[in-house]
């Protein structure tokens, strides 16, 4: 890690993990086995906004579900452990958690916004009792105005206002849901939160809005995220380190800065190449038609 | 030559409430534009612009409320033979390849039936060939094992290179390009770009390209149009309008835009500047960092 990175973030991320990645590997127990992650290690500094870069299929959204154990057979957990580090200074082996005690500890302690979060809402509840529902089963003890209050209060922290609760989910934009769903994985204040693919179906406008609240708010709150997408030229700029994953392995973990500037894989250099620069020169192929072959390289990438 | 020509195009939508209060939409207001051989046209805008009603209204899914559209000068026909060889004419390519390919047909099936529909060929054989011909030129090879597949064992991109031929079977002179790269992964969305450039250059194509995303809009079309609730702000040479926006709108579109270059400009060591002259400083939303 350089010495500007380090400057622009205060505090020194590497000595203080919230969570531990140690040896992950995922199989796919199919007709011929998958392996989807392959010994993967990282470590997510405290507070710190860290990307997972790859290509449809290359297992980052395995490796997510992996880590909050949310896989189902046929896709089975060889071996690796993730490791959470709590503000309290406790360790806790995700692997040992089960029944209750990782019911209870999903959410509070690490959340996740799903991919297409846009249409996991509850189509036929309303906002509130969504949110709610956090409440009632975390916090049994809350009352109910406190709950109302809660979810008013979550609502607005993400830019909603608070007179959308009694919405249903058609009622709101697709930016709006997003949001909605950003407010519920943070509910509970959790410590780490995994956003997989959370701005894919958006536009441009409401995407940065997204980013910027998810900036703003990782500011205020202290949280540390994994955001994963296939989006790098997006990761360049919100996150502090970035992994750049293929074939379910990290080929590349360095910081936003030095990926950019000088990356060591090849494959992370063909991933920055394939993104048009918006003000820069790289694109201009299309019109002139020369590097045609271009395509049919990505193409095999994805497919092996 | 062929022109498709958009003139004082308004589309209203009627939005039912209780009675008596139903509201209107304008989701396009009085748009004018051309589209020429050989030229790429880009349409860029958030959701809920209107672009895709402009695509609607271009495939004739929509009729305008006021306003023309005209192929080579002449208004569009819209029922039967002069229907059909506007179809013939004007194509589209659709965003979602999930979507619009049908799992149940083989990639063959896909491409046969608008080759056998638009009666490009005849005989068994030369239907064969036509389809061979479509494969070869997304670069779907081998031919006969890709003809063979369901979309299913197809990747992303293959998906779109299909619905790209499909679009082509037909030999249109106007392609309608709706979003085809957005639901594709970033690091191949050049790659169908670029293929989509080279058959428009092989055939002399029209291409209207409507997108959200400037990047590509740039270094795809030699003309960008941004819409803005249904309307037209700002239009131009496609370098002029994103290294020079005027409008405030497109200076919002180019502010979210990902852009790395710029953001880690800012982080470098030494804390260079942002390069100047461009809007990306200037968004209110931005948060240090």
């Amino acid at each position: 890690m350089s010495v500007a990175v380090q400057r622009s973030i205060p505090r020194p991320r590497s000595a203080d993990p919230v969570l531990t990645i140690q040896d992950f590997s995922v199989d796919y127990l199919g007709a011929v086995t998958t392996h989807a992650v392959r010994d993967v290690s990282l470590t997510l500094g405290r507070s710190e906004i860290l990307g997972l870069a790859g290509e449809s299929g290359c297992g980052k959204s395995t490796l997510a579900y992996g880590i909050t154990r949310l896989l189902k057979p046929p896709a089975l957990i060889t071996s690796g452990h993730a490791l959470f580090h709590s503000r309290e200074g406790d360790t806790i082996d995700l692997s040992t958690l089960g029944g209750e005690d990782l019911r209870a500890f999903r959410g509070d302690k690490i959340s996740m916004v799903f991919q297409g979060a846009m249409n996991s809402l509850n189509p036929v509840i309303n906002v509130q009792a969504q949110i709610e529902d956090i409440f009632t089963t975390h916090r049994p003890e809350m009352s109910r105005k406190d709950r109302v209050r809660n979810c008013g209060d979550l609502l607005e922290r993400v830019g909603v206002d608070r007179s959308r609760l009694k919405s249903y989910p058609h009622e709101l934009s697709g930016g709006m849901r997003q949001r909605v769903m950003i407010a519920m994985a943070m509910a509970l204040g959790p410590q780490v939160m995994i956003m997989d693919e959370p701005t894919t179906a958006l536009d441009v406008v409401v995407q940065r809005e997204i980013l910027d609240e998810v900036t703003r708010l990782r500011g205020e709150l202290g949280f540390a995220v994994l955001f994963i997408t296939h989006d790098l030229p997006l990761l360049l700029e919100i996150s502090d380190r970035i992994a750049v994953m293929k074939a379910g392995e990290i080929v590349e973990l360095n910081s936003a800065y030095d990926l950019y500037t000088a990356p060591r894989s090849d494959y992370t250099k063909r991933l920055l190449a394939s993104f048009p620069s918006l003000t820069g020169e790289r694109g201009d192929f299309i019109r002139t038609g020369v590097a045609d072959d271009r395509l049919t390289e990505t193409e095999q990438e994805v497919q092996e | 030559m062929t022109t498709l020509e958009l003139r004082g195009v308004t589309k209203e939508y009627r939005i039912r409430g209780a009675r008596g209060r139903d509201r209107k939409l304008l989701a396009v207001r009085d748009v004018s534009f051309t589209i020429e051989s050989g030229r790429t046209v880009a349409l860029v805008g958030q959701s809920g612009s209107g672009k895709s009603t402009i695509a609607k209204l271009l495939m004739q899914l929509e009729r305008p409320t006021h306003g023309q559209i005209l192929l080579d000068g002449a208004p569009i026909r819209r029922h039967g033979e002069g229907l059909r060889e506007y179809r013939h004419r004007v194509q589209m390519v659709f965003q979602d390849p999930f979507a619009s390919l049908n799992p149940f047909h083989s990639v063959g099936h896909h491409l046969r039936r608008p080759v056998q529909l638009h009666k490009r060929a005849n005989t068994r054989e030369e239907v064969d060939a036509a389809v061979r011909r479509l494969l070869e030129r997304v670069r779907l090879t081998p031919t006969e094992q890709m003809a063979a597949k369901r979309p299913h064992e197809l990747s992303g991109g293959q998906r779109q290179r299909v619905a790209i031929a499909r679009a082509l079977a037909p030999q249109p002179e106007m392609l309608v390009a709706d979003e085809p790269v957005s639901m594709l992964d970033v690091s191949i969305r050049l790659g169908v770009l670029n293929l989509l450039a080279q058959l428009q250059r092989e055939e002399n194509l029209g291409v209207l390209y409507i997108t959200h995303d400037l990047a590509t809009a740039r270094h795809f079309s030699d003309e960008i149009l941004v819409m803005y609730k249904g309307e037209i702000v700002e239009r131009g040479p496609a370098d002029e309008v994103i290294l020079n926006p005027q409008h405030p709108y497109t200076r919002t579109l180019a502010a979210a835009a990902p852009n790395p270059e710029l953001r880690l400009a800012q982080r470098a060591p030494g804390g260079a500047q942002a390069e100047p002259g461009f809007g990306g400083a200037e968004h209110p939303h931005r948060s240090p960092g």
